[in-house]
């Protein structure tokens, strides 16, 4: 090395090229998004009968719910006043969470963390995903097995059952938040719902406007499987629903806004009295870990929560990456107060393999409960086959429009827990299906109080057999097999002959904590052994179930 | 749908097995909940990444002055990282490293010769281990996020070849000798070390990342041959010593 003066020309070159890199870089990530989250709400005057849509008083008192708590309060003027001039801008608030979202330089959030009244300070969330994949073909014609499917999407739920009661969501507001609502205001499939006046409100937070047709279709073919009808097809079960319609979310470029979109329109939702809220939006592993998912870590998952603690019932879709790395649910998901809904794969009647798994980080049962996962919606021109649990999730809110109508008496988890019951495997469940597709046959009727046993353990010296009962061994020689529910009741929702669905067993094996360390679907062939567990793989306390035709039991080692 | 014999051997392994029948969904939780130390965000971290950089900066003298934007440089390497925080890692490279410097042929030059030629430059292929530390920003999920990478660099330089070229090489090429051109390579040069060291430093977004290296060793001057003046025939001046350029980690 040398000291000339060209080897100092040549330091410097370097100094001005990482001068480049940083120079170029850092301004850029400077100025990150942060929501402000502050510790109090001090001398915040509020009325709710000016702020809230009656059906949003209604919804408390009906629930014996205060009517309004300290979340529900604005944020205080002073705090925003002070936030805004020590930041670049403000974007936004949530009076749920208490928090001002807002863009800041890293000197201007040093000064913020200071302010007496701020508690905590936290990074915005990036690319949250849509969980459907979105066709661009549409028709209106269907093929028969696409009509099958659009047939089966809401008949696997009990469509006849709802309909001989007259019950289709009639009173119940639902707010759907989305990526946009392309076509729905002019659209054949939601002509009804315009007549009806069925659409009572609509913004959107992106464009901050009212208008929300636009964009994306995302949103439309979600709200059909809520509450579509085209050529005399009922697409979801909630025709005569009530709706409420956000755009959060642009389908393509995310946002740092999109989240506080969401919580913004969360709040809205509540403020305009929905009922239930249908949201299909996920984080999963751009932000978080795995670990994570446990119903408190995330912000969405908090503010989901606060909306079931207000009443509403908070439908979500499980997620799509179960075939993906992640494998796991995403988040809002994952929030014990939030109806996650798994995907059903029409053909096979069991889990689709993209629908997301559970359990959550903190090893609690998601999804609660599944519907189809590949649909036949309606878009802006007409059917089209597309899939996802963004669609599972409104056919689950559909039905639980419909339940709630049957029975105004239940609170939101009340609600929950009766369609988590209605499910067509429960008392059995496992990650894949929670407790299987809601049936209203079952939600209305109840269940019969005994079932006869369709399987017996056979304990051996060091293992234990599942073996189906003989006269359960499947009967493929009828025009059609039973249901799927096991209700035994044929007609309510008849299979392909042959269809090999009623002759699955799904059993798991929960350890002594509860939570289930495996779990099976098999399809019973000609031999009735279905599996033989050997006594190693148990530990004192673990417990085996069997569902098969309706009946679930169980062996305690 | 996975047939009984296919799907045999993971029942087998979980003590269960079923006889005769379609196991249509198989789930062990238990090793889907075991903690991973290995990720782009995990404790521990690997992967290969392809580069591409050019030679930049100023020569010492115009002795060695070389042709910009020809001359180049590959990286074929293994990045890992250890986690230390949030914020902070560690980590090394393993590189395979192969340079080209083309030679200006101006009447200034000296390097390896004044000679003029078609086409002059030197090939160098280096074997390098590099140290590292990151600094993250950005809360993020398991993926390798933004940062900012610092570290120092030693290259072994087992490869070190000379190419000169012309149509009418000292008349031994051209229309007289019948040779259309004449390419001279030259390995083993002795005047160029064998090892070389330096300064280098990234910014990279997720698997996108910019680098630029400073090299602070010389690659002359080791070797002396003493002319008649006592001069060092071999002590050339330096190629430039700085390269900026583009890697692509090969992760998600």
């Amino acid at each position: 090395m040398n000291f000339s003066s060209e080897y100092f020309l040549r330091r410097l070159f370097l100094a001005a090229l990482l001068f480049f890199f940083f120079g170029s870089f850092l301004p850029v990530q400077a100025q990150q998004k942060y929501w402000v989250v502050l510790k109090d709400k001090k001398g915040v005057s509020f009325d709710p009968y000016q702020y809230f849509d009656a059906k949003a008083l209604e919804r408390r008192q009906r629930q014996n719910l205060p009517i309004y708590d300290e979340t529900d309060k604005p944020i205080n003027a002073t705090y925003r006043q002070q936030i805004t001039a020590l930041s670049d801008s403000v974007s936004g608030e949530s009076r749920w969470l208490n928090a001002i979202a807002c863009f800041a330089q890293p000197t201007q959030l040093e000064k913020l963390r200071k302010l007496a009244f701020v508690r905590e300070i936290i990074p915005f969330q990036v690319q949250p995903v849509v969980l459907a994949e979105v066709p661009d073909k549409y028709k209106v014609t269907l093929k028969a097995d696409e009509l099958k499917i659009l047939q089966d999407q809401t008949a696997s739920l009990g469509a006849s059952v709802f309909r001989e009661k007259n019950l289709n969501g009639k009173g119940i507001r639902i707010a759907i938040l989305d990526a946009g609502f392309k076509g729905v205001d002019n659209t054949a499939a939601f002509e009804h719902l315009y007549k009806g006046k069925q659409v009572i409100k609509t913004w959107d937070f992106v464009k901050r406007r009212e208008y929300v047709y636009d964009f994306a279709t995302h949103g439309t073919l979600v709200l059909s499987c809520v509450a579509g009808r085209l050529n005399g097809h009922d697409i979801g079960l909630a025709t005569g629903a009530e709706f409420l319609l956000a755009r959060t979310e642009r389908m393509y470029s995310e946002r740092f806004s999109e989240e506080e979109n969401w919580l913004a329109a969360m709040e809205w939702a509540d403020k305009n009295g929905a009922d239930i809220i249908n949201s299909s939006l996920g984080y999963t592993n751009d932000r978080y870990f795995r670990e994570q998912m446990n119903g408190r870590y995330a912000f969405v998952a908090r503010a989901a929560n606060l909306a079931a603690r207000k009443g509403i019932l908070v439908v979500n879709a499980n997620g799509n990456d179960g075939t993906a790395d992640w494998k796991i649910l995403g988040t809002p998901a994952d929030a014990d107060s939030v109806l996650a809904v798994g995907g059903i794969d029409p053909k096979g009647l069991f889990h689709v393999n993209f629908s997301s798994y559970g359990p959550t980080a903190d090893k609690r049962m998601k999804p609660n409960v599944s519907a189809f996962g590949i649909v036949v919606g309606a878009g802006p021109k007409g059917f089209e086959q597309t899939q996802g649990t963004s669609f599972s999730s409104p056919l689950v809110a559909g039905f639980a429009a419909c339940a709630w109508q049957a029975n105004r008496a239940l609170t939101n988890m009340q609600l929950f827990k009766e369609i988590e019951k209605s499910g067509n495997l429960y008392p059995y469940f496992d990650y894949a299906h929670g407790f299987g597709m809601p049936q209203a046959q079952f939600l209305l009727n109840g269940r019969a109080t005994e079932i006869k046993p369709t399987i017996k353990f056979e304990t051996g010296k060091d293992q234990v057999m599942i073996v189906v009962k003989t006269e359960f061994m499947p009967d493929t020689t009828g025009p059609f097999v039973a249901d799927t529910t096991g209700s035994g009741k044929k007609g309510t929702y008849l299979v392909k002959e042959k269809h090999p669905s009623a002759n699955y067993v799904y059993y798991h094996i929960a350890n002594p904590k509860g939570s289930l360390d495996r779990y099976y679907v098999i399809e019973v062939e000609d031999d009735p052994e279905v599996a033989a567990i050997k006594f190693e793989a148990l530990r004192t306390g673990s417990v085996i179930r069997v569902f098969y035709k309706g009946y679930t039991g169980f062996y305690a080692h | 749908m996975k047939k009984y014999l296919l799907s045999f051997g993971l029942l087998a392994a979980c003590f269960t097995n079923a006889a005769a029948q379609n196991v249509l969904l198989a789930q062990d939780v238990t090793k889907d909940t075991v903690e991973v130390k290995f990720g782009p965000n995990k404790k521990y971290f690997g992967h290969m990444y392809v580069g591409y950089g050019l030679v930049a900066g100023p020569a010492e003298n115009k002795g060695s002055a070389v042709k910009y934007g020809d001359s180049h440089e590959w990286l074929f390497g293994y990045r890992f990282k250890y986690k230390v925080g949030n914020v902070y890692a560690l980590g090394f490279d393993l590189t395979v490293n192969p340079v080209t410097y083309y030679i200006k042929q101006k009447a200034s030059k000296t390097l390896p010769t004044p000679f003029l030629f078609d086409e002059e430059k030197f090939k160098f292929t280096n074997f390098g281990l590099s140290v590292y530390q990151r600094f993250n920003w950005d809360k993020r999920g398991n993926y390798v996020g933004n940062f900012v990478d610092m570290g120092a660099y030693g290259n072994w330089m087992p490869v070190k070849v000379h190419i000169y070229e012309d149509d009418n090489l000292f008349g031994l090429s051209g229309p007289l000798s019948g040779v259309k051109e004449i390419k001279v390579r030259e390995t083993g040069l002795k005047y160029v070390e064998d090892f070389n060291y330096g300064v280098l430093a990234r910014v990279g977004f997720n698997r996108y990342v910019f680098y630029g290296s400073y090299r602070l060793s010389d690659l002359f001057g080791g070797y002396a041959v003493l002319d008649e003046t006592g001069r060092n025939m071999y002590d050339f001046a330096e190629l430039p010593r700085v390269t900026v350029g583009f890697q692509l980690g090969l992760h998600k």
